[in-house]
């Protein structure tokens, strides 16, 4: 019975195995390697090295060296080595060696078309990141054994697949754009009559790499293992001197020549082309995706994301036109990084515009703006209240003495209610304020309190009575939360629950110049600014809004608002926005949109600020695109944006435009997968379009 | 300097010409030049036509430019010249060159408005060698020629579909351009100019039919192809269309524009083109000519009278109704020059025709 029920599991077992069979053909030349040795290894997570790996099938070279369904077998998914290996009798190599080398490589007396013995000591390598069901396509020739030395550099960083990935796509772009281990490469000394033009350049270029062997090599192995070993050394960086490759082009033009054969498919001409120029200087080709592979599919699933995006929230990344894209956007996204004096509370403004841009978008029939227009800039920093009844009223918080700020949710439909109309909200909790003797002023008896917000003309107090509390020793610290509820003229009404929360006011004058109110040229500075709250409009379209500006401490560097701006003495912070944005059912999921900023240092002769800006856009819980610009003091507009999406994309727009202030020029910028070029931007006037390297191509943006 | 043509075709021909001609009896060659240049642009001047239509729009929308020098030597009976050619035909739709006029002068639309848009691009630059032999009968001279042609630059497609003005400066699209090309001048592409070798097949005939009727029958590329290797190719699809709902119920944008691109071999016709004139000798020293000049695009009928100044000098002065163009020539002993315009400025000219000849004799 036993015996029965083990039979029948094997027979299941087979049969699940045949459904997804897994095999493998090829060819191993350099020049043709018959009756060698092939075995199959599924390597570790972080080594190319065969010992480290699980041997998964084997098999041998026929005489013109190819190798036929090869089956693999107990293959986990992970990246496959591929070897060819002498044995101690039986196996030959033709030498296709150039004519200048034959007589070292394939010996006194031999000439180009002889078979060589070789013995155990021959070995080319290929590799595969990773086998698919049914039949894979690996051939060995010398450049699939330059792809595993290349691979190896890069494991410190990278996984074997992905190192394989890499290096794959790398002696792709080094081949003129020929798969070196999916094409096949032919012998050229006995040309099939269905050879591609593709494989024939392949074999040309394969059997031109010995031209690079070492003078000392005497054996094919030898000779093999010295050309294999200069290219890959000089590859490594993925660049080669122009004026070798100028030499192995020309070698290879002449195989194809002494073959018979033209460059029909112009692989070796476009080499040849981009040898051209300053023979030390380096050809740095871009690395190409497999065209079928899934780069291609990822980079375009990124840009309909990205496509998408742009779309449904145009107007917060597109200000000002289509052409100028992402960079428009991010210009003025930058402008939000500006720290200028307390324009700090400006630039704070224009994040929260950008919400309200959110808003918009949340709503198309809608013209709601949230704003906090009023916040700070030019005016600022008078600390009002009143008492009265135990209740104390604040209208708002600056930084900067003798200014008023206030704080007012400016509403476009709401105009005939701004000026001199009073909003009431709860105070929540406890307020704290600063007393003449200490550190706080505790509004002793409320628990809830009323915060008025009103026209910034029109303070409750005066600024005596509020120098009386506060001077510039006491005050370190304020604080006020706020809930409040807004409501607007007319039928609809827009609701705002939520927190503000500020922490503002120290001197930094020299001296104990801030005791003294009179002359005073003391220096204040806001240290944080928060706004988090619900907004929501009649129909329930809801932006969650968390606002928050922090600037490190101000006086450790040095900054002193009363001085200009300068190189030296600017004010460091950053700013971020996280809105959460839900839109129309029928447009997107709800959506996530986090801005965040950074200040890292001020242009003197342009006025303009120096650091860097991200947005992140989430999609319900999937995150899509990263958009990140940075520019500096050297260079201070943005001419560089990456966007990254999911699965490893990267586009990378650079604006070669003579003045990128004004204009747009991103054609050229490459989009890659895991670091493998995957498309190219190109700009035709005001057409910007990503093109594969499958040859499809689409617009970037509508 | 004009390089020789390359390719391995014009090598064997080059051959095969030198050996004809060692073959040939030893008769008194002399040497030729001929220079044609012709070109004609409808909705706008020629001038306006390469400088983004800023001109005003006039009627027609297609475009025309046969060019063509050619150096050799002849005698009696065979003829072996170096050619170049440069041609350029731009056929489209009078809707299209409205609406590009429009956009390219920043117009506002009409809304409502309907295009169709419908262009067809056809350009060849070439280099070759051609070998003629002449025969005459009686009457009749016949003269047939064979070029053996190297391009050089290639344009042969297509734009078709519908655009319609949603608002003043706004409007629907969707159209589809599939063309071969050296040079991508729609989506900036970089290639590599494709190589390529071709023939053409030219006929000459006169015939006259007393002293003083005479027919000139003359076609070229009556019979021609490129054969280009490794052709680069788009094809594309343009909407305005884009709006979509995903399988999630989530509206969606396709691009504006999706296409492919790819290389082939790729053979390509050469328009024909010819011209015919029908000459009466009126009085002695004067003659009447009724001419037609035909491209595949258009035909272009004119009426010319030469007068005999002295002896070894013509004038000609031509008139090209259609086009209200003028023109004049002057025959010179062995040198022909002849002008033809629409316009006294160059900048204002829809027409333009400019004829050089020499001929050597020993």
């Amino acid at each position: 019975m036993a015996g029965a029920v083990l039979a029948l599991t094997a027979c299941g077992g087979g049969g699940g195995g045949g459904s997804s069979e897994i095999t493998i053909d090829g060819a191993a030349v350099k020049g043709v390697i018959r009756n060698a040795d092939v075995l199959v290894f599924e390597l570790g997570a972080k080594s190319l090295n065969a010992v480290d790996g699980k041997q998964i099938g084997s098999g041998a070279t026929g005489p013109g060296g190819a190798f036929n369904n090869l089956k693999i077998t107990d293959y986990q998914g992970g990246a496959v080595l591929l070897q060819v290996k002498g044995r101690a009798t039986g196996t030959e190599v033709r030498c296709d060696a150039p004519a200048a080398q034959v007589a070292k490589v394939c010996g006194a007396g031999k000439s180009r078309g002889d078979f060589i013995a070789v013995g155990p000591d021959f070995l080319l390598e290929s590799y595969l990141p990773k086998l698919s069901n049914g039949s894979n396509s690996l051939n060995v020739s010398a450049l699939t054994h330059l792809l595993g030395g290349l691979a190896k550099l890069k494991l410190a960083t990278l996984n074997t697949s992905q190192a394989l990935a890499q290096a794959q796509s790398q002696v792709r772009s080094l081949a003129g754009g020929v798969d070196v281990v999916g094409t096949a490469p032919v012998d050229l000394l006995s040309v099939p009559a269905n050879a591609t033009g593709q494989q024939l350049a392949y074999s040309a270029l394969n059997a031109a790499v010995l031209s690079l062997a070492d003078s000392t090599a005497t054996t094919p192995q030898a000779a093999i293992a010295s050309a294999v070993k200069n290219l890959a050394d000089d590859f490594a960086d993925g660049s080669i001197k122009k004026g070798k490759l100028a030499d192995l082009v020309a070698v290879a033009k002449a195989q194809l020549d002494a073959a018979g054969k033209a460059d029909s498919a112009g692989v070796l001409a476009s080499l040849d082309a981009a040898s051209q120029g300053d023979p030390a200087s380096d050809f740095k080709p871009e690395p190409i995706a497999d065209n079928a592979g899934t780069a291609v599919s990822a980079a375009k699933a990124f840009t309909g994301n990205l496509r998408n995006t742009v779309q449904r929230y145009e107007d917060v990344l597109r200000p000002d036109q289509a052409s100028n894209t992402y960079l428009a956007g991010l210009e003025e996204a930058a402008g939000l990084a500006e720290p200028k004096a307390l324009a700090l509370f400006e630039s704070l403004g224009l994040v929260v515009d950008a919400a309200g841009e959110l808003i918009d978008s949340a709503n198309a029939s809608g013209t709601k703006t949230l704003s906090t227009q009023g916040t700070g800039g030019a005016k600022s920093a008078t600390i009002t209240k009143s008492s009265t009844g135990g209740v104390t009223t604040i209208t708002a918080v600056g930084s900067v003495r003798n200014d008023t700020v206030n704080l007012t949710f400016k509403l476009p439909t709401d105009k005939d209610q701004a000026k001199g109309a009073t909003l009431t909200v709860s105070l929540e909790g406890s307020a704290e304020t600063v007393g003449d003797s200490g550190a706080k002023l505790t509004i002793a008896s409320a628990s809830k309190g009323v915060v008025t917000l009103r026209d910034a003309s029109k303070p409750i107090l005066s600024n005596d009575e509020i120098q009386n509390d506060f001077t510039a020793q006491n005050i370190k610290q304020v604080v006020f939360d706020l809930d409040a509820t807004l409501a607007q003229k007319g039928s609809k009404t827009l609701s705002f629950q939520g927190v503000i929360g500020a922490t503002v006011v120290r001197c930094e004058a020299s001296g104990n110049v801030c005791s003294t109110p009179a002359g005073d040229v003391a220096a204040f500075a806001p240290t944080r600014l928060s706004v988090k709250g619900v907004v929501k409009d009649g129909t329930n379209n809801e932006v969650n809004a968390n606002i928050g500006v922090t600037i490190a401490d101000a006086s450790a560097k040095n900054f002193n608002y009363s001085q200009p701006y300068s190189a030296t003495n600017f004010l460091q912070g950053t700013v971020t926005i996280s809105s959460k944005v839900k839109l129309p059912a029928s447009v997107a999921p709800e959506t996530t949109v986090t801005v965040a900023i950074d200040s890292k240092g001020w242009n003197n002769a342009r006025q303009a600020p120096v650091g860097s800006v991200t947005i992140n856009f989430t999609e319900g819980s999937t995150a899509l695109l990263s958009v990140s610009g940075e520019n500096t003091a050297q260079k201070v507009d943005i001419t560089t944006v990456k966007i990254s999406g999911n699965g490893g994309v990267l586009l990378t727009l650079v604006n070669k435009a003579a003045n990128p202030a004004e204009d747009v020029d991103v054609g050229g910028s490459i989009l890659t997968v895991n670091g493998v070029k995957a498309a190219e931007v190109r700009q035709n006037g005001g057409l910007v379009t990503l093109h594969y390297v499958d040859g499809t191509f689409e617009t970037l943006f509508n | 300097m004009t390089s020789f043509p390359k390719g391995r075709a014009t090598a064997p021909f080059f051959c095969a010409c030198s050996l004809t001609l060692l073959a040939l009896p030893a008769r008194a060659w002399t040497p030729y030049f001929e220079l044609d240049a012709f070109a004609h642009a409808e909705p706008v001047a020629v001038h306006d036509y390469l400088n983004d239509w800023k001109g005003s729009l006039d009627g027609g929308s297609d475009a025309v430019t046969h060019n063509r020098i050619e150096i050799g030597v002849r005698n009696d009976a065979w003829s072996v010249g170096y050619v170049q050619k440069y041609d350029y035909e731009i056929k489209a739709s009078r809707d299209a060159a409205i609406l590009y006029h429009q956009i390219k002068n920043k117009q506002d639309l009409t809304p409502g408005t309907v295009y169709n848009l419908n262009l067809r691009a056809f350009h060849n630059r070439s280099q070759g060698l051609r070998l003629a032999r002449r025969h005459s009968r009686g009457e009749l001279d016949i003269e047939a020629g064979l070029t053996v042609l190297s391009g050089q630059a290639l344009i042969d497609g297509s734009i078709h579909g519908v655009g319609s003005a949603i608002n003043s400066n706004e409007y629907a699209y969707n159209a589809s351009v599939s063309y071969h090309y050296n040079e991508d001048v729609l989506f900036d592409r970089n290639v590599r100019g494709p190589s390529g070798e071709g023939f053409s097949l030219d006929l000459a005939i006169n015939y006259r039919f007393s002293n003083q009727w005479n027919l000139a029958l003359s076609g070229s590329d009556l019979l021609g192809f490129l054969y280009w290797r490794d052709a680069p190719a788009t094809s594309a699809v343009a909407t305005s269309d884009t709006q979509e709902f995903d399988a999630d119920g989530y509206l969606r944008f396709r691009p504006t524009l999706t296409g492919l691109e790819f290389n082939e071999d790729y053979r390509q016709r050469l328009h024909a083109r010819g011209r015919a004139a029908l000459q009466w000798q009126a009085l002695q020293g004067t003659r009447l000519d009724v001419k037609l000049r035909m491209t595949e695009v258009e035909s272009y009928p004119s009426l010319s009278i030469s007068q005999q100044l002295a002896h070894s000098v013509l004038l000609d002065l031509e008139w090209m109704p259609s086009l209200d163009a003028v023109g004049a020539g002057l025959h010179w002993h062995h040198l022909r020059l002849s002008v033809l315009s629409d316009a006294w400025r160059f900048e204002d000219a829809h027409v333009l025709q400019l004829q050089l000849g020499w001929m050597h004799r020993f």
